[in-house]
C-alpha cells in the first residue's frame, strides 16, 4: 500500500511533462504536411513524447527515470495525444473520416453487412466512436514503445537502475 | 496491451477489414500496391506495417531472453537499421516491393523493440525485488 503511495508520488513529478507530451505528440500528428510521417512507426507521436521526456530531463539534470516510468509515461502521453488527434479528427475531418467508413461499407464484400448497415444509419456513427477509441488505443501503445525507446537510445545514462 | 495492438490488424482480416481502414489511415499509409490482400480484401495496414504489428505481437509474448538483457541495445538498432535499409533500396535503389522482405524487416523490428522492453521490465522488478529483500 505505502509502495503504491509512493511510486504515485514520485510519478506525479511526471505529469506536467506527461501532460506537454500529450499536446506535442497530438498537435504534430494533426499537421496536414508533416501528419503522413505517422506511417513511419507513428514517429510524430514518438517524436513528440521524447522531446517532452528531453525537455523533463534538461529541466531536472539531476533526477533520474527508470524503465516503468518511461513506459508510463509514453502510455499516458500517447493516449493524451490521441484524445487531441480524435478530437481535432471529429472536429475538422468528420466528413472525411465518415466518408472512408462509408467507403468502407461499400467495397464490402459481404452484401449481407453492407444491407444491415444500410438499414442503421447510427451504426455509422457508432463505428465511428469505436474508431475513435481504438484510435487513441493505438496512439497509447506507440507512446509507451517510443518513450522507452526515447529513453534507450538517447537518454541511456539517465534511466534509474532500481 | 502490446500483444493486442500487435494481433489487432490481422484480427480485423475476420471482420470484413475494409471498415476499419479509416483507424489505421492515420498510421500506415494503406497503398494497395503495399499491402496483402485477404478473400480479396485489402489488409488495414501495408506489408510493412502488417510486419511490425506481428513483430510487437510476439515481442510481447517471448519469453524474457537472456541474451537480450547483454545484446538488446545493438539488437534493437541492428533492427531498426536493416528495416530502414530495406526501405530505402526498395524505394530508391536496388530491388522492387517484394512483400517477403517488407514482413520480415517490419517484424524484426518490432519484435527487438518489444522483446527489449519486456527484458528490461523484468530486471527493474528483479532489482526491485533484490532491492526490498536486503
Amino acid at each position: 500500500m505505502n509502495e503504491a503511495i509512493n511510486h504515485s508520488r514520485r510519478f506525479s513529478r511526471l505529469f506536467k511533462h506527461i501532460l506537454l507530451g500529450s499536446v506535442f505528440s497530438g498537435v504534430l500528428s494533426c499537421f496536414p504536411f508533416i501528419g503522413f510521417l505517422n506511417c513511419l512507426f507513428c514517429i510524430l507521436n514518438m517524436i513528440g513524447i521524447i522531446f517532452a521526456l528531453w525537455m523533463y530531463l534538461r529541466a531536472n539534470p539531476d533526477d533520474t527515470i527508470a524503465t516503468g516510468e518511461s513506459v508510463e509515461f509514453g502510455a499516458l502521453s500517447g493516449a493524451g495525444g490521441g484524445i487531441i488527434f480524435a478530437a481535432v479528427s471529429l472536429l475538422f475531418y468528420f466528413d472525411k473520416f465518415r466518408e472512408g467508413i462509408e467507403e468502407g461499407i461499400a467495397n464490402n464484400p459481404s452484401a449481407e453487412a453492407v444491407e444491415m448497415l444500410a438499414n442503421n444509419p447510427a451504426m455509422v456513427d457508432i463505428l465511428i466512436g469505436v474508431s475513435l477509441l481504438f484510435i487513441v488505443f493505438l496512439f497509447s501503445a506507440f507512446g509507451l514503445l517510443g518513450a522507452f525507446l526515447g529513453m534507450k537510445l538517447f537518454f541511456q545514462k539517465r534511466i534509474r537502475q532500481t | 496491451m502490446l500483444a493486442f495492438v500487435g494481433v489487432m490488424p490481422w484480427t480485423f482480416i475476420a471482420f470484413d477489414s475494409s471498415l476499419f481502414h479509416p483507424i489505421f489511415k492515420s498510421f500506415c499509409h494503406q497503398l494497395p500496391e503495399r499491402s496483402l490482400f485477404f478473400f480479396d480484401t485489402q489488409m488495414v495496414v501495408c506489408s510493412r506495417c502488417a510486419g511490425i504489428y506481428s513483430g510487437i505481437a510476439l515481442g510481447a509474448i517471448t519469453p524474457s531472453l537472456g541474451f537480450m538483457k547483454r545484446f538488446g541495445y545493438a539488437t534493437v538498432w541492428t533492427a531498426l537499421s536493416i528495416a530502414l535499409l530495406d526501405y530505402i533500396l526498395q524505394n530508391f535503389f536496388l530491388h522492387s516491393m517484394n512483400h517477403a522482405s517488407r514482413m520480415i524487416t517490419g517484424a524484426m523490428a518490432g519484435w527487438a523493440v518489444t522483446a527489449l522492453l519486456f527484458s528490461s521490465i523484468e530486471i527493474s522488478v528483479n532489482s526491485q525485488q533484490g532491492y526490498g529483500e536486503n
